[in-house]
């Protein structure tokens, strides 16, 4: 089935943002994380930090939906790997499953978007959009936080 | 009764990367406040598979800053699986492992929440005796402190003869109005004043939630102006009797703060004198938290530490 990403559906991102209860939107990527990835010679892609938008630590299979938008073109979800900082696994979205539901983000570490794009950005601003939806036990419903900034690759 | 902070009242600074967790307790214990509560899932390193280094850690700087551990808060993550919802005893086995960490830190007071169930809490009483912790259930606002899931769970504890499981009313559940840094922080983002007066009276007289938005809309809310109505009505108005006739079982209590004191030298949302008579009256023993959920709703700067310096103050006089 395809995915249908909530930053292509204005009215659903603004429904889903104005029912949220996270108000750390403004944290959510990180100034001057955006770099390419190299492998060898080759431009594999690029990275980019983001924050947790609850206030507490969240175990990793409790992110719903992560979403990429760089300067208007949407990143396919298979192209977005997750990693906590100071844990050695990365994973798609989709690759996590019950053998996570002990591995945490924790609540002071960055998230690391690894980006699969052949070639990479070109140097200067980008337009970076972030959609991040959390299952919050808790209050049973899932809680969406959604950031538009410019980010520069050096 | 002693007073202590949530750390979660600090959650900005760890997330800010201010303050590791043992500046949250220094500073903790430099502000004034005797015991430190700590939410598992938010300052544990590697939880929920905490360290020796960390246990450690942990007994080292209670020591080094004179302060006691209070209390452990936890979850039940029962969705955590992703794929499927954890079995009834998964979500057993899940509150016994958070009860040796609780162990483990030197911690007697468990804050558990109303998704683990009265059986559920009955089926742990063995291990919260082995132990010696309480599994203490928040009762929170909007709910009634007598509402009756709660008396489900006294029910259970009568039954059962046990101080193994108890109640942590949060003041919450006695909150007379909005507070008005929650209301501030809509209209910075775009609510409009007239509507943040409007739920500020509707809280007031009793309005419904839903009833609240319904109207909030008619009156030509926009999105934000309606998730204003429904975020700020989270509290209730509980009948004080209650905090009195369940005495008995309360082992913890938190204290919300979300303002600065008024110029009488009161909270603008809690009759925390009133509060503190009953507890008083009661002969209540345990811990006063402090919960600080100013961070939330000021995040363009650090407001905490300076809020609960007031805090711990005013209830530093009230317990005496």
């Amino acid at each position: 089935m395809e995915y249908k990403a909530v930053l292509e559906d204005p009215k659903e991102l603004e429904r889903l943002v104005y029912s949220a209860r996270s108000c750390w939107e403004q944290f959510l990527i990180v100034d001057g994380s955006l770099e390419n990835d190299t492998w060898g010679n080759t431009v594999t892609g690029c990275t980019l930090a983001i924050r947790t938008c609850w206030y507490r630590s969240l175990a990793v299979t409790l992110i719903r939906r992560l979403e990429v938008r760089i300067d208007g073109e949407l990143i396919p979800q298979e192209d977005i790997y997750f990693q906590v900082e100071d844990n050695p696994h990365v994973y798609r979205l989709d690759e996590i499953g019950p053998e996570q539901s002990e591995e945490y983000w924790y609540l002071n570490k960055y998230g690391y978007l690894h980006l699969r794009k052949p070639g990479g950005l070109t140097k200067g601003p980008h337009m970076v959009e972030v959609f991040l939806e959390v299952f919050v036990t808790y209050h049973n419903y899932p809680d969406a936080t959604y950031q538009k900034k410019i980010l520069v690759v050096e | 009764m002693k007073l202590s902070i949530s750390l979660y009242s600090f959650a900005r600074e760890y997330f800010d990367r201010k303050y590791t967790l043992e500046q949250c307790i220094a500073k903790a214990a430099e502000i004034g406040y005797q015991g430190i509560e700590i939410i598992g899932p938010q300052m544990i390193d590697n939880y929920p598979n905490p360290t020796e280094e960390f246990y450690e850690n942990w007994h080292r700087w209670m020591e080094k800053y004179h302060v006691e551990p209070a209390c452990l808060d936890v979850f039940n993550e029962y969705m955590v699986l992703k794929t499927r919802k954890m079995t009834q005893e998964e979500q057993c086995e899940q509150l016994r492992r958070d009860i040796r960490i609780a162990n483990r830190m030197g911690i007697h007071v468990v804050r558990v929440m109303n998704l683990y169930t009265p059986e559920q809490l009955e089926a742990c009483i063995p291990d919260a005796e082995k132990y010696d912790v309480t599994l203490s259930l928040e009762v929170h606002g909007p709910k009634l402190l007598n509402d009756p899931s709660v008396l489900k769970y006294l029910e259970m504890i009568d039954r059962n003869h046990t101080k193994r499981v108890s109640i942590c009313p949060d003041i919450s559940v006695f909150q007379y109005s909005v507070p008005p840094r929650m209301l501030k922080y809509y209209v910075a983002k775009g609510a409009k004043v007239e509507l943040a007066e409007y739920c500020r009276k509707a809280y007031e007289e009793g309005v419904d939630i839903d009833t609240a938005m319904e109207t909030c809309r008619k009156m030509g809310g926009s999105p934000l102006d309606v998730l204003m109505v429904k975020n700020c009505c989270q509290g209730s108005r509980s009948d004080y009797k209650y905090l009195e006739e369940f005495g008995p079982y309360i082992t913890h209590i938190h204290a919300k703060c979300f303002d600065e004191l008024n110029a009488e030298g009161k909270d603008p949302t809690f009759d925390c004198e009133r509060i503190a008579g009953i507890l008083k009256k009661i002969g209540y023993e345990g811990y006063v938290s402090t919960e600080c959920e100013a961070f939330q709703y000021e995040p363009w700067q650090l407001v905490t530490e300076d809020l609960v310096k007031q805090h711990c103050d005013m209830w530093h006089k009230l317990v005496g």
